[in-house]
């Protein structure tokens, strides 16, 4: 509130925040405690609200006053370094749309899905808490730090400010990371499509719409975007519908028809393809889609939460906190954690505040509304996704869920072993439901995007008056599907350049981005890196979520730790040591958090948690000859892929710890006046476009 | 209604690289009047090429 309001616009202003606190106090108080009686949806909306509300107002206001010193009258590289295609000013609500399409993906998705095996009250504290306190303050630190700095990259900002120690580690970890990443959703894109004709004739039609917009937008109508989009989304619509046709023809469905294997290897081909195609062919058009349906639907999903209001039936609490859950195997500390990255904390979001954001601004007071206020947004969809997990009938969605390794291989054994954890499901119900749904069964079809799409059915399906339930299961699954395969697409591409970079200082010509040669051969390589990991996850009995995600989690969280730790490092260097511990806070955290996931999937003496474990145990009942022949005969390959988990988790580790001392041992100098890597701020600047 | 829709238009426009084109060429005629002025499709297919060689998306 400005100095100058009167007393009483003052008094207005401290009455309502006192009663956005109480409201929120009694939400969040209302969440944690109710037990036994089902919960309204309404309450987490509330309490999310009012926690985003007081956060921004206050904590990210005293981030920008008192931290980063942000500066209104300061010229931003936008508006220094105009080139009239990179570094252009831009308006900040076009900046805020910008940067949310490009750091919400299906991640705020899918970990509150898996996450919501633990109840839905561990998840949404770690969504609200980890987000204001956590992943808000990272994305807009690393703004701040990138709009001081021309608009560098994280990668460049921990070279500059740590050394080239900082400098590598983060090089390599966001490569394994991207190899990670995309793995486990190419996973996910193959579970939802399993012997579902609907589904894989849906998402294999969103190939050749795409290619008809690449054409369109460069042969007939070139550059017109908005256009082309719009008849994409006609097209899209209609190939939803299309398949419903296609699931009802006999003579069609066989050819929609595969089991994981076959699909894993045709987005294995797709991704190869994709990656080695010129961008305006595929990837480009493909995003256009992507964008405008992700954003369109998570503001209709939080529309119709708003106007349905669902009750959740999900327990606040559930007995796999101890670590024994279905979905994925490891106690509620620190599993919850690191399986919600995204929505509360994702150091992914780091190279986007870090990327094309800053080169937009056009002042830098707005970092605060896109870096903390963008985060907010995410963090929020994060919480409908719970929403949506939790709205399902709790026996429901462990069926979905949970992999035939665990809950065993037949329907009514599923139900059986669920239904005695004191969630009753019975075989006719799960039927019944896989029949609304337009597939031939939903059992077992694990990585969150099936059971987010029943979800979604249902709460969109209310909103049309109870009708089209496969329709709206099928749009789900599309919508989920299309940007999967974006990341994939765009994912493989920013890794092949990572590899190009490292590769030329082997030999030259292979660092060449347009030496056709070298862009093959640097595809085909990280291609083969994830498409391994998904093939395997594919083929592991225990469902390959189990260990892919939380290798995706451990290596999001410590790009996130290198994030804080170059953010933190600025902070120092800027002489405001006394508020490191905004970032040092959330950095402490992660590395605590990250160290004992990491530590638990090497160690753990529980076969479905430590790696190293489930490598004797295969070992042991292969020597016993307890196994079934064709389990035997992959012994071999699912040991060695354990110690692949165990050696990257070690990277993982060994990064994250790298950096943690680097930046202690550089933070720690320049508190003693000793000299470190000069602090690269560029010098102030009056702005000439009008500053705050 | 019809000012509203306008401007939601022109929001979706700036968001998804509609109007990039016009930026370019308005910033051409401000700072470099001599330069020539690139076509709507060769500035398109340039424009692509460089956007797409860094990350944009996230998970």
């Amino acid at each position: 509130m400005p100095a100058t309001a009167s007393p009483a616009r003052r008094g207005l202003a401290i009455f309502t925040w006192l009663a956005v606190a109480i409201l929120g106090a009694a939400a969040v108080g209302g969440i944690a405690i109710s037990r036994g009686e089902s919960i309204n949806s309404l309450w987490f909306i509330v309490a999310a609200v009012c926690v985003y509300a007081i956060a921004y107002r206050f904590y990210s206001h005293f981030v920008a006053a008192k931290v980063l010193l942000l500066d209104g009258s300061r010229a931003t590289p936008a508006e220094r370094l105009e080139d009239g295609r990179d570094y252009v000013p831009t308006n900040r609500w076009i900046v805020f749309g910008h940067h949310f399409a490009a750091i919400a993906g299906p991640g705020p998705l899918i970990g509150p899905t898996l996450a919501a095996q633990f109840g839905y009250l561990p998840g949404t504290l770690w969504i609200l808490v980890g987000g204001v306190l956590g992943g808000c303050v990272q994305d807009f630190v690393i703004l701040f730090c990138s709009l001081r700095r021309n608009g560098r990259s994280l990668g460049q900002m921990a070279r500059d400010e740590l050394g080239p120690v900082g400098g590598l580690a983060a090089l390599l970890g966001v490569m394994t990371i991207m190899i990670i990443l995309i793995a486990v959703l190419g996973l996910v894109v193959v579970n939802a499509m399993k012997h579902s004709p609907w589904g894989t004739f849906t998402v294999a039609m969103t190939i050749p719409i795409a290619l008809f917009m690449g054409l369109y937008l460069r042969a007939i109508r070139p550059g017109r975007v908005l256009e082309a989009t719009a008849i994409g989304i006609v097209l899209l619509l209609a190939a939803v519908a299309a398949g419903g046709v296609v699931d009802q023809l006999p003579a069609l469905r066989g050819w929609f028809d595969y089991d994981g294997r076959v699909l894993a290897l045709a987005v294995i081909a797709y991704g190869f393809t994709a990656a080695v195609l010129p961008v305006w062919l595929l990837l480009a058009p493909r995003d256009y889609l992507s964008t405008f349906m992700k954003v369109g639907t998570i503001l209709a999903l939080a529309v119709a939460i708003v106007l349905l209001r669902p009750e959740i039936r999900m327990p606040a609490l559930t007995q796999f906190v101890d670590g024994t859950g279905p979905i994925f195997a490891g106690a509620v500390f620190p599993f919850v954690f690191i399986t919600i990255a995204c929505g509360a904390i994702s150091g992914f979001h780091a190279l986007i505040s870090s990327g094309t954001t800053p080169k937009l601004l056009a002042n830098e007071a707005d970092a605060r509304m896109i870096g903390y206020g963008g985060m907010m947004m995410e963090s929020f969809t994060a919480v409908m996704a719970m929403i949506a997990a939790c709205v399902l009938e709790p026996g429901v969605f462990f069926a979905i869920n949970s992999p035939a390794g665990v809950v065993g291989q037949g329907a009514a054994e599923a139900v059986a072993t669920i239904s005695s954890w004191g969630y009753p499901v019975t075989v006719a119900q799960m039927e019944a439901l896989a029949a609304e749904m337009g597939e031939a069964t939903l059992f077992a079809r694990t990585g969150g995007a099936p059971s987010l799409a029943v979800g979604m059915a249902n709460i969109f399906s209310s909103l049309s008056g109870g009708g089209l339930l496969a329709l709206w299961y099928h749009f789900a699954i599309m919508f989920e599907a299309l940007f999967i395969l974006t990341t994939l697409d765009a994912g493989t591409r920013v890794a092949r350049f990572m590899l190009q970079e490292l590769l030329g200082r082997v030999y030259a010509p292979l660092g060449r981005v347009s030496w056709y040669p070298g862009v093959i051969f640097a595809s085909a390589l990280v291609v083969l890196g994830w498409g391994w990991f998904l093939y395997q996850g594919v083929v592991d009995p225990l469902g390959g979520i189990n260990s892919l995600w939380p290798l995706f989690g451990i290596s999001n969280q410590m790009l996130a730790a290198i994030a804080l730790c170059v953010a933190t490092s600025v902070i120092v260097k800027s002489g405001r040591a006394r508020y490191a511990w905004v970032t040092a806070a959330p950095l402490a955290w992660l590395v605590v958090v990250t160290s004992s996931a990491a530590l638990a999937k090497i160690f753990s003496a529980a076969p479905r948690i430590g790696f190293l474990a489930h490598a004797a145990d295969l070992e042991a009942r292969l020597a016993a000859g307890t196994l079934a022949a064709e389990v035997a005969a992959q012994v071999p390959r699912l040991v060695f892929n354990d110690y692949l988990n165990t050696a990257l988790t070690v990277l993982f580790l060994v990064i994250t710890w790298v950096l943690v001392l680097d930046t202690a041992r550089v933070c720690r100098r320049h508190l003693r006046g000793l000299p470190t890597p000069p602090f690269t701020e560029e010098p102030y600047m009056a702005t000439a476009l009008g500053g705050r | 209604m019809r000012r509203l829709l306008a401007a939601l238009g022109d929001y979706l426009r700036w968001l998804n690289g509609d109007c990039a084109y016009e930026r370019w060429v308005a910033h051409l005629r401000r700072h470099h009047p001599q330069a020539p002025v690139p076509s709507r499709a060769a500035f398109y297919r340039d424009e692509l090429e460089r956007r797409w060689s860094g990350v944009r998306r996230c998970c």
